[in-house]
């Protein structure tokens, strides 16, 4: 009884977020590049947003940076505009912003793109480090030897997100699930999806 | 051609200018291509939307070389 409501209770969280831009989704509408036919997507787990919130300090910090600029400058007695003319200031602006904008929008790709999918087949991993890197790993759930989880920091606990280490049989490589929001809703997940794989009824002690 | 006056203060910022765009262009269609990519390796409502920013992107930056170049 216990474990049934502990279960259900686990399903009324996974089941409260449906969108796909979220960092906790579960079965997310969303079809990947080497899906098998069949195959279903269960989770897709990004980095946790709170883990997001430096960089977009930082750009709200850039985007206001300008206006004061000017008054900071003259405080050391440096007019910038006698350094630069006139017509220039215009494109200079908007280069910085455009700067400003490249640096926000390849931020929010690199968290967007930094995907792990839970299927009923397997585990995927999508990396995408900037944009001169991209790598698009998997491991089949008969391969998963090991899942465990770890919550480090203050913050991470508050926030309740960890990292997750999937070790998968000798030859493959481990898996790494960075930041990701409910590890112990991930964990538990997976190894449920481990024992339909094996076919073994939940809770059954071997 | 005296090069002094031809090396001014203008000349330097509009040459900095636009080699920092063009540098910004290369990157602003490295990320077209790279969405281009990772939208088909993961697809879903938001990969058009992101494409289309992608593309406004290198717009803006195409439009403001144009101006560094030709305007100024």
């Amino acid at each position: 009884m216990l474990v049934a409501s502990h279960h259900d209770t686990i399903i009324g969280i996974m089941a409260e977020t449906t969108s796909t831009t979220r960092d906790f989704v579960v079965n997310p509408i969303i079809e990947f590049e080497t899906q098998q036919e069949g195959e279903k997507v269960i989770l897709l787990l990004r980095a946790h947003l709170v883990t997001q919130i430096p960089w977009v300090l930082l750009v709200i910090i850039l985007l206001i940076l300008p206006a004061f600029i000017g008054s900071i400058l003259s405080l050391v007695s440096i007019n910038l505009f006698s350094l630069i003319p006139a017509r220039f200031v215009g494109v200079i602006t908007a280069f910085y912003y455009l700067l400003v904008f490249g640096y926000a929008f390849e931020r929010f790709l690199k968290w967007y793109f930094n995907v792990y999918l839970l299927t009923n087949e397997r585990i995927v991993d999508f990396d995408f480090y900037g944009v001169l890197y991209k790598a698009i790993s998997d491991a089949r759930l008969s391969q998963i030897q090991d899942v465990s989880a770890k919550t480090i920091g203050a913050i991470a606990t508050f926030f309740n997100y960890g990292d997750i280490l999937v070790q998968t049989a000798a030859e493959s490589q481990e898996f790494e699930f960075l930041a990701v929001p409910k590890p112990d809703v991930v964990v538990r997940r997976i190894t449920e999806e481990l024992q339909k794989e094996e076919g073994e009824p939940l809770g059954a002690v071997m | 051609m005296n090069v002094a006056s031809f090396l001014t203060v203008e000349f330097g910022i509009k040459a900095f200018l636009v080699l920092f765009l063009v540098f910004y262009l290369t990157y602003a269609l490295l990320i077209v291509r790279q969405v281009q990519l990772m939208g088909r390796a993961i697809s879903s409502r938001l990969s058009p939307i992101l494409k289309f920013v992608s593309i406004i992107n290198v717009g803006f930056a195409m439009a403001l070389l144009l101006l560094a170049v030709g305007i100024l």
